[in-house]
């Protein structure tokens, strides 16, 4: 039996990708800018800066090797420019800091590889997992990473109660929120096991997708000078009085002092030790500044210690007419989800212009604007209807996906079956309307069975500019089909606070789920069920018991792709997605949307020919500019 | 005399900011959520979950998790006893450090648009009075009305146009990318100066429109004045007899209302510079009251509060200087 | 001061005519106005509200508005004093030039009717007097200051001093005009200009100053042209007297022929409406019926004749009436014999 678990492990652990290794003989080098310091005596050679096994980039490593057009080894020097629209966030530099324990490629959710560690181990009940961690792998400021570090983030970190009040979801068993907190026993310096109270099998791809290696480590020996339990009280109390806290709120000043990818371009990331391929090192107000991470542990197939960019700039605007601006005057290298679709004919004028090149991906993690309609709606009337496929179904043929896609999306994107209904079918919805007893009454519009009128709200708001024109359509087509819409306008900021609290009945709003695998369990559900969720979320202590419709899908569809080892998951997603088109639980006019980028003309090895957009950013380590 | 009267005028202050102040913090909570709100959302869309573990420990970290009187009191203790604004949500820093970092800028610019107004408007309305129903005061009236009525924001986006498809460079920001980040140098004042004028001009120009329809008026108004007739009659010559006396008049209720004018250009500041992307007060205090950044945005308006009361007591002491028969806030006869 | 005074002609006024083309019509605010101004001689016009008497005055210093036009004459015969080979026509200067701008306040000073409007109310006193100084007798700013004290001690302000450093309404209303009476003075015009200067004034307000003026005009020699619509003042002030009536002379002598021999319907009436001490108890008011026309679109005749009680249709009401001299300077605009006999 022993044997037969050992076999497949080892056979979990090969099907997994390896990742292309360095010739015989190869020997690193380094950016020229460095070569200074080295001479110096400021930082050590190349060599003994990088792991003993840094990550060999080439394509089909971080995107699948058909994307690119024309890849080439890359030339060291430059500054790349970024632009954001808010203080501490900068969407394309997140994407590209974020590095996660373990990477897909492409960020599809297969083909994992070891990122930030370098390899894992499963036990055959998905229980155990056992991380390698590279060896000489050191942080931005030459410390080794080693388990220490782990065993930081564990004990003072997540197990400390001030600074984290609930232990993460993605280290309980089945990322559930009233999952039993996972384990850790360090083996040695460079190895340690996390287990689980039950089959986790799911954990690989929750590490692929949301495994920020800021979950797993922190520079302990950075982060003790903020920590209660380990600093000096009186540099502690002098630190947190320079920032406005007061001793006993410690806790916010270590989370300000942390680094994390969302605040990168926060003043404060500055000085604190990283692992992604550049820091920031200056933030003037409006711009921040990113410098070579001089210990990356990524290499290119030459050997060449990655990123070839030396620097990289975020500009602040203050809106998103001023990102258009920066966009045409040829500021920005690359435009991560700045330009919207209904935008795209006056980038592609100011092209030449603005020395850029105009590429449309696939939207990675979102879909468009969606319907919604509430199954746990204040209304007895309507509930009686919605629970009714009859009703959803005939919703779905009302709708011309057809035209919504033109119109809406300007034909980029699919009328497409995935997940719902394409047929445009305004007769067939009429008569499952009749067939469910919501007849039309003597002013022309349809009442509930119980032949009381029927008014329906639905509410958009303007938080994408894809929602109103759709909200407009829908609207003409349900009320084509005898059902009395009143459209319902509500401030962006109002949507989620209405939403979260049940008070809408149909909205139209954008969804995580079906798409992007890598956040499988973020159907926004709340945005179908509220008080059902509420329920299901809080086990029974607050909203409603689920139907037993939704029960199933909370229950058994919902979370399923973190029950299935990582082969499955594909197929396991399928099935999620299966029930929802089965069961239209939300519908979903148009698939495989469409996001226009802007990338400079000087930018090379970015991949051009098809996958998502959101995993292009995260090719930031590999791009260089040709000037 | 003079000093009792500042001394008065401060203290009454001090009970007018703090209702002010009070004001400003329960209209900043009004609109529904807070900073989290928008942090969240902004997380969702681009992608991530927003663990509830997350949530709690943000809302800790604001003190969103306290009553809001309890807010406030916190806020305006800080800034009473130790000149302390409190942090900003969004950018993880002190607001003084933020605020610091652009009002000298937008001071510059309200500054000189207070100074372009009036070289500007002054001219031209004394022209437009002593020359009534010309072809000059037609076309200048013409200029300012359209002036008045184009929205300052559009003139802006029409300038940036402009100068984008005439030159390819496109304005968004006081500095190009090249100075940016560079420190100051002569190059950097060169770099800068054409945004800056541009800057000024369009929040001028809206301004000045208005002002010279005023000062016109005024003019009209004291050029029918019998002290002026008698000073024709002493032998003065027209331009000298112009400046001493219809102008001098008319520019006493421009100063009175220097106060508003001033919080006018401040506030008319925020509209133009956001279509500008400059790096004044004015986009910041928008962002940070779209995002409900409520230390950020309240200091930001405390800051215009006083600015406004200030000016409103330097206008009375100029008042005071300038015009005679008025001491102190009062009309002597 | 004991010698004699000459009595020189300073400045003639012939057949003076102030036009205003409105858009309804032809406005005639000065139709024919003729004034002989000598030397220590004060002329006194009277006449009713809307006569045109300001409109006169604004001609004499080349101030009068848009769209006046000015036909006619003024003459200047002396400057500062000294004799002019050919006078100066006024009416013919430059609007605004230097010219004209020398002579008012130089030789043609104004007195005006409500002082606390006539001054500046931003400016101190000493200011606007030393204005006047500056431009017509002394430049330097000192010497002038010092004039302009000593203008204030000779009319009679009391603390002089401290008064030119203060501001109008600071001052009373009869300091005010006294401070007015030494701006005009201060800059010695030969010709003095009193624009209804005691009529904002209370009575012994109006004694104190009619005395400094008679008092000042005796030491300076000056002319002076009082304005007024008071009989009573005009008895006290002027040698010679003008009745205006719509825009034109309508009688022109000294003063005691014109009390004791006016020949002018309108003049007689003036005079029959003052009311008399001794007149009886009770008795009626005597009045002029009617009100003064507007000067606008006026036919042609006498302007007086709506409400002249001696009217004769056909002979005063056909043709603009003349000004005609009826002998010893006595001057008559009237059509009617009685008028005319001497």
């Amino acid at each position: 039996m022993k044997k037969l678990s050992m076999l497949l492990v080892l056979v979990l652990v090969a099907a997994l990708l390896t990742t292309p290794s360095l010739a015989e003989g190869t020997t690193y080098t380094q950016a020229p800018m460095l070569d200074a310091k080295v001479e110096g005596g400021e930082l050590p050679p190349v060599a003994e800066r990088l792991p003993e096994e840094p990550l060999v980039v080439a394509p089909g490593v971080v995107s699948y090797a058909e994307y690119f057009t024309d890849y080439q080894i890359g030339k060291y020097g430059g500054t790349m420019k970024s632009v954001r629209n808010s203080a501490t966030w900068d969407g394309w530099l997140w994407c590209i800091l974020n590095e996660f324990a373990i990477e897909s490629v492409s960020g599809e959710g297969k083909d994992f590889y070891g990122n930030v560690f370098k390899d894992w181990e499963v036990s055959d009940d998905f229980t155990t997992y056992t991380f390698y961690l590279r060896k000489g792998m050191k942080w931005s400021d030459g410390e080794d990473l080693t388990t220490e570090d782990v065993a930081w983030k564990f004990e003072k970190d997540h197990g400390n109660e001030q600074l984290t009040s609930v232990w993460p979801t993605m280290l309980r068993t089945g990322n559930k929120a009233d999952g039993t907190p996972c384990t850790l026993e360090v083996l040695d310096d460079y190895s340690f096991k996390l287990t689980f109270d039950g089959a986790y099998p799911g954990f690989i791809l929750l590490c692929a997708s949301n495994g920020v290696y800021d979950y797993f480590v922190a520079p302990a020996h950075y982060m003790k000078d903020f920590h209660i339990e380990t600093a000096d009280e009186a540099e502690l109390t002098a630190k947190c009085e320079a920032n406005g806290y007061s001793l006993d709120q410690w806790f916010s000043l270590y989370e300000l002092y942390d680094n994390t990818a969302w605040d990168c371009a926060a003043a404060n990331q500055i000085g604190c030790p990283t692992l992604g391929p550049w820091m920031t090192v200056s933030m003037d107000g409006s711009t921040a500044t990113f410098e070579r991470n001089p210990y990356y542990w990524k290499v290119d197939a030459q050997g060449q210690q990655l990123p070839y960019v030396d620097y990289m700039t975020s500009t602040y605007c203050v809106d998103k007419e001023a990102i258009a601006v920066k966009i045409l005057g040829g500021e920005v290298d690359y435009t991560y989800e700045w330009i919207p679709l209904n935008e795209i004919g006056l980038f592609a004028q100011g092209a030449e212009a603005g020395k850029y090149k105009i590429v449309t991906k696939t939207l990675l993690h979102r879909t468009g604007a969606d319907l919604y309609m509430n199954f746990t709606y204040e209304d007895e009337n309507w509930r009686g209807v919605v629970n009714q496929y009859d009703f959803r179904a005939a919703i779905a043929y009302a709708l011309d996906n057809a035209e919504i896609c033109d119109s809406v999306y300007f034909g980029f994107g699919v009328p497409g079956d995935n997940y719902t209904i394409t047929e445009y079918n305004p007769e067939k919805a009429g008569e499952l309307l009749d067939g469910i007893g919501m007849t039309k009454g003597s002013d022309g519009w349809r009442t509930y069975p119980n032949g009381e009128p029927c008014e329906i709200e639905l509410a958009y708001s303007q938080w994408m500019t894809t929602y109103e024109p759709t909200a407009v359509l829908v609207a003409e087509y349900l009320r084509a089909i005898g059902l009395n819409i009143k459209m319902k306008f509500v401030d962006n900021d109002l949507m989620d606070t209405l939403q979260y609290a049940n008070d809408l009945q149909m909205s139209i709003n954008f969804s995580h789920g079906p798409v992007y695998i890598q956040s499988t369990a973020d159907y926004q559900p709340y945005k179908m069920a509220a008080n059902y969720y509420y329920y299901w979320l809080n086990q029974g202590a607050t909203g409603e018991e689920p139907s037993e419709l939704l029960g199933t899908w909370f229950n058994d569809y919902l979370y399923s792709c973190y029950g299935v080892a990582a082969e499955e998951i594909d197929a396991t997603h399928q099935k999620q997605i299966q029930f929802l088109k089965d069961n239209l639980l939300a519908i979903m006019p148009v698939q495989d949307i469409v996001q226009p980028c802007a990338v400079a003309n000087r930018i090379m090895n970015f991949p051009t020919e098809g996958g998502y957009n959101l995993d292009d950013c995260r090719a930031g380590e590999d791009l260089w500019i040709n000037e | 005399m003079l000093l009792s009267y500042i001394v008065k005028r401060l203290l009454q202050m001090i009970p007018l900011l703090l209702c002010i102040s009070v004001i400003i913090f329960v209209v900043i909570q009004l609109p529904p959520g807070d900073y989290l709100t928008t942090y969240i959302r902004q997380k969702e869309s681009a992608g991530t979950q927003v663990g509830a573990d997350e949530i709690a420990a943000l809302k800790a970290r604001y003190g969103l998790d306290k009553p809001v009187y309890l807010q406030y009191v916190d806020w305006i203790w800080g800034i009473i006893s130790r000149g302390d604004f409190g942090n900003s949500f969004q950018w993880d820093m002190p607001v003084a450090v933020k605020i610091q970092e652009r009002l000298p800028m937008t001071l510059a610019v309200s500054f000189m648009t207070l100074i372009f107004v009036w070289l500007v408007s002054i001219p031209i309305g004394i022209y437009s009075a002593t020359h009534q129903y010309s072809v000059g005061d037609y076309i200048v009236s013409g200029i300012g009305f359209l002036g008045m009525s184009v929205p300052g924001f559009l003139l802006a986006i029409f300038v940036i146009y402009e100068v984008y498809n005439h030159t390819g460079i496109a304005i968004s920001g006081m500095f190009s990318y090249e100075y940016q980040m560079a420190p100051w140098s002569w190059g950097k004042v060169m770099d800068m100066l054409p945004r800056f004028a541009v800057l000024v001009l369009v929040i001028g120009i809206a301004n000045t429109a208005g002002m010279i329809r005023t000062f016109r008026a005024m003019m009209l108004d004291e050029l029918g004045k019998q002290y002026v007739t008698t000073a024709r009659a002493k032998g003065v010559g027209e331009k000298r007899l112009l400046f001493k006396y219809p102008v001098r008049m008319a520019i006493i209720p421009q100063i009175s209302t220097l106060a508003g004018t001033f919080a006018g250009l401040v506030s008319g500041e925020t509209i133009v510079s956001k279509v500008f992307n400059m790096e004044t007060c004015g986009p910041m205090m928008y962002t940070a009251l779209i995002t409900q950044d409520m230390y950020l945005a309240g200091s930001f308006l405390l800051i215009t509060a006083v600015m406004v009361c200030a000016g409103s007591l330097l206008s009375d002491i100029l008042l005071s200087l300038i015009d005679p028969r008025i001491r102190f806030g009062k009309v002597v006869e | 001061m004991a010698e004699t005074r000459k009595n020189d002609v300073l400045l003639e006024v012939k057949d003076l005519k102030v036009h205003f083309q409105m858009n309804e019509g032809l406005l005639k605010a000065v139709d024919g106005v003729d004034l002989t101004v000598r030397e220590g001689r004060t002329l006194g016009i009277v006449g009713e509200s809307g006569c045109g008497k300001s409109v006169t005055n604004q001609a004499l210093i080349g101030i009068v508005p848009h769209p006046g036009v000015v036909t006619g004459q003024i003459l200047l015969h002396k400057k500062r004093g000294v004799a002019l080979e050919k006078p100066i026509d006024i009416v013919k200067l430059p609007r605004n030039g230097k010219e004209i701008r020398s002579i008012r306040g130089g030789d043609i000073g104004m007195i005006f009717q409500e002082p606390m409007k006539a001054f500046s109310p931003v400016h101190t006193i000493a200011n606007q007097l030393c204005e006047g100084i500056m431009l017509h007798v002394e430049p330097n700013k000192k010497k002038a200051w010092d004039i302009a004290l000593h203008a204030l001690e000779q009319v009679g302000v009391n603390n002089p001093r401290q008064r030119m450093n203060e501001y109008p309404h600071q001052l009373s209303g009869g300091m005010r005009q006294r401070a007015m009476i030494a701006m005009a003075l201060s800059c010695n015009p030969a010709i003095l200009i009193a624009d209804e200067p005691t009529t904002a004034l209370d009575v012994t307000m109006q004694a104190q100053v009619l005395k400094l003026m008679n008092d000042l005009k005796r030491e300076f020699n000056s002319a002076v042209i009082f304005i007024t619509h008071d009989l009573g003042v005009i008895a006290e002030m002027s040698d010679d007297v003008a009745v205006m009536y719509l825009g034109r002379v309508v009688e022109y002598t000294d003063v005691d022929t014109l009390f004791h021999n006016p020949k002018h319907p309108y003049t007689i009436a003036l005079l029959q409406s003052i009311p008399s001490v001794t007149r009886k108890a009770k008795s009626e008011l005597e009045v002029i019926e009617g009100t003064v026309p507007y000067p606008m679109n006026m036919k042609p005749g006498c302007g007086f004749y709506s409400r002249c009680k001696k009217r004769v249709d056909g002979l005063c009401n056909v043709q603009d009436v003349p000004l005609v001299d009826i002998g010893n300077g006595h001057k008559v605009r009237c059509m009617l014999d009685e008028a005319r006999r001497p």
